[in-house]
């Protein structure tokens, strides 16, 4: 399945959720992964924790970034979620920072996470009008319609 | 000129092929070791004899060790995929054969590794959407089956080729009255895991009958005497580098005191030439025992000094002694000028291939035609930037595989790597000799222009 097609039939999007911390975001965002059976809770602090260890490695362009971890890492199926935040935090990123948009995604291989949902979420990444739309937007069904309306190059 | 290119170019095609075989089996000599200690502690002969925990020994160097071996050598051809391949193909010799397979797994490893490659290779494209990992898992599957029946029917016959050789050429030097000639084929023997076959299938009975009527036999010393496999340890210790060298101490202790000779197998195994060491020290240890008479009352079990000075007669602990220490003298200095030239060659080999990385990258003349994404898991963050650069490329014209993989699998020969700031250092770490930008935008990095350009400029330098 892909990106936008999963986003949309599962409404896995929260507009607006109110954190203070990067971890915060993870956390509470990511519930729409482990809401949806997607991923376990181990999932996130993995998330997290590689974070720390590493460095921001999740946050792949300005003002976004997108929470994954390893298949083996406690992603339980395929999934994707889409939240943004009321107020951007900051991901100790200093090109990217400040961070309101994060793309969860989970998935038991890589394989399921195919070509078609990946360049769905960098046709997505890539419209900066889009990315700043679904940010000030003030309820799911408009983010809905957001992406429904990215168009691939 | 030409001659000397020849020579220079198969010269360095050995020293890959050591290279190869060290890379194969030198990553395992811990489980080796480990095996080592269990087998010197637990078995019914060794220091606290424990039936239950010694039944650990049988399957960890059947199945264990071999396994790991093959595993190493099918992922040095075609990453964990070959591995896998690798095991598989050597599950089929080790059930075919009755002796420990280390030579067939270090055939069957890479094989399996090599044959899924050119599959993976030969369909690579052709494979719909949301099929990639059925066809993956099968063609693993379907091949993996075949090349493990390959090796369960091919081996049996070549191992009792290999047995009836060996065993036919030490009962005619015995007959003969050559018995340090004997050693030419009860080392390799023992390398081949046919230590067993040869000791208590031809030496322990006739030198049972001797010792009968003469009370010891030399017969007991021929495949026990620690001192070949001493001597080639010693030589790693003292002029190796790196992790071999950091090893042998440990192998010396399990192999001289734990009488486990197994250990140092695979020190001759990934260096084969050394074989011609363990040959001398054998043969020159067989000829001092002849010339002082030494002989033991039994066969010692295992092969440890301590074993050894057991069973030797009363007084003739002297001679016995002087045996062992003659074969580990000869047996290092024959295996010394080897190991030095291995360390040589391997620091050698590492400086020119940094240069040549070095020299790739300053020019950046070779023709880029593959640019590899690396992130942690290998299908997030890469997956992205990959797709964004192929766009890019695409854009330019230019026929240019960009794929992603995680900073763990990274081929050595990789020509351009992109990853995120954070892994830089790992992609390094991974041995790669690769070019490696570092982004931190991977959806729109503003390095993705110069890696286009880069690859824009190395195919126009190949066309002029």
């Amino acid at each position: 399945m892909g990106f936008t097609e999963y986003i949309v039939e599962k409404k896995a999007v929260i507009c607006g959720l109110e954190v203070d911390t990067w971890e915060d975001a993870i956390l509470k965002g990511g519930r729409i992964l482990v809401d949806n059976g997607a991923a376990s809770e181990d999932y996130l602090a993995t998330i997290i924790r590689k974070c720390k260890d590493n460095g921001p490695y999740i946050v792949i362009a300005p003002g976004i970034a997108m929470p994954h971890a390893r298949p083996e890492e406690g992603a339980l199926s395929l999934g994707y979620g889409i939240v943004t935040l009321k107020m951007p935090v900051s991901f100790k990123d200093p090109d990217n920072d400040p961070i309101s948009l994060l793309i969860f995604m989970a998935a038991p291989s890589v394989k399921e996470h195919n070509e078609e949902a990946v360049s769905q979420i960098a046709d997505l990444c890539d419209d900066e009008d889009a990315v700043e739309a679904m940010i000030k937007a003030s309820d799911v069904s408009e983010i809905l319609t957001i992406l429904e309306n990215v168009e691939g190059e | 000129m030409s001659k000397e290119q020849s020579t220079a170019s198969s010269r360095a095609g050995i020293q890959k092929f050591g290279r190869f075989l060290s890379g194969m089996v030198m990553p395992n000599i811990g489980a080796f070791i480990a095996w080592g200690l269990i087998t010197a502690l637990f078995i019914p002969t060794g220091w606290i004899p424990n039936e239950k925990l010694s039944s650990l020994v049988g399957p960890m160097i059947t199945y264990l060790l071999p396994l790991l071996i093959a595993y190493t050598g099918g992922k040095m051809i075609w990453g964990v995929r070959g591995g896998v391949m690798g095991a598989i193909a050597t599950m089929g010799v080790i059930v075919g054969a009755d002796i420990p397979m280390f030579i067939g797994a270090m055939i069957m490893g890479p094989l399996g590794g090599w044959v899924i490659k050119k599959s993976d290779k030969l369909i690579e494209g052709k494979v719909p959407v949301g099929f990639e990992m059925l066809i993956d898992n099968f063609s693993v599957g379907i091949l993996g089956m075949l090349v493990a029946l390959l090796g369960y029917f091919l081996v049996s016959p070549v191992i009792s080729g290999f047995v009836a050789i060996i065993q036919n050429g030490v009962e005619f030097l015995i007959n003969a009255r050559l018995l340090p000639l004997a050693s030419i084929f009860i080392e390799p023997g023992k390398v081949l895991f046919l230590n067993n076959a040869i000791n208590h299938g031809i030496l322990s009975p006739l030198g049972i009958s001797q010792a009968q009527e003469t009370g010891k036999s030399i017969l007991f010393l021929l495949e026990t005497n620690p001192g070949p496999g001493l001597g080639i340890l010693l030589a790693y210790w003292m002029f190796s580098k790196g992790n071999i060298k950091a090893s042998a101490p440990g192998a010396i202790i399990i192999h001289f005191f734990g009488g486990i000779h197994e250990i140092y197998f695979p020190y001759i195994l990934m260096r084969p030439v050394l074989i011609l060491a363990a040959m001398g020290g054998g043969a020159a240890g067989v000829l001092t025992n002849l010339v002082l008479g030494s002989g033991l009352v039994a066969a010692p079990s295992p092969g440890s000094i301590f074993a050894l000075a057991a069973m030797s007669p009363k007084g003739g602990l002297i001679p016995v002694l002087i045996g062992v220490i003659i074969a580990t003298a000869v047996s290092f200095v024959i295996a010394m000028p080897f190991v030095r030239k291995f360390a040589e060659e391997d620091s050698d080999d590492d400086k020119l291939e940094d240069a040549k990385g070095a020299m790739k990258a300053m020019k950046s003349s070779g023709k880029i035609t593959e640019i590899l994404f690396a992130c942690d898991a290998g299908m997030g963050s890469s997956a992205m930037g990959a797709n964004k650069l192929t766009k890019l490329l695409k854009a330019e014209g230019l026929d240019v595989k960009v794929e992603h993989c995680s900073v763990d699998d990274i081929p050595r020969n990789a020509q351009l790597v992109i990853c995120h700031r954070d892994l830089a250092e790992r992609v390094k770490l991974s041995g790669t000799k690769a070019h490696t930008v570092a982004v931190t935008n991977l959806v729109n990095a503003p390095e993705y222009k110069d890696v286009v350009k880069m690859v824009v400029e190395s195919h126009g330098a190949a066309k002029a």
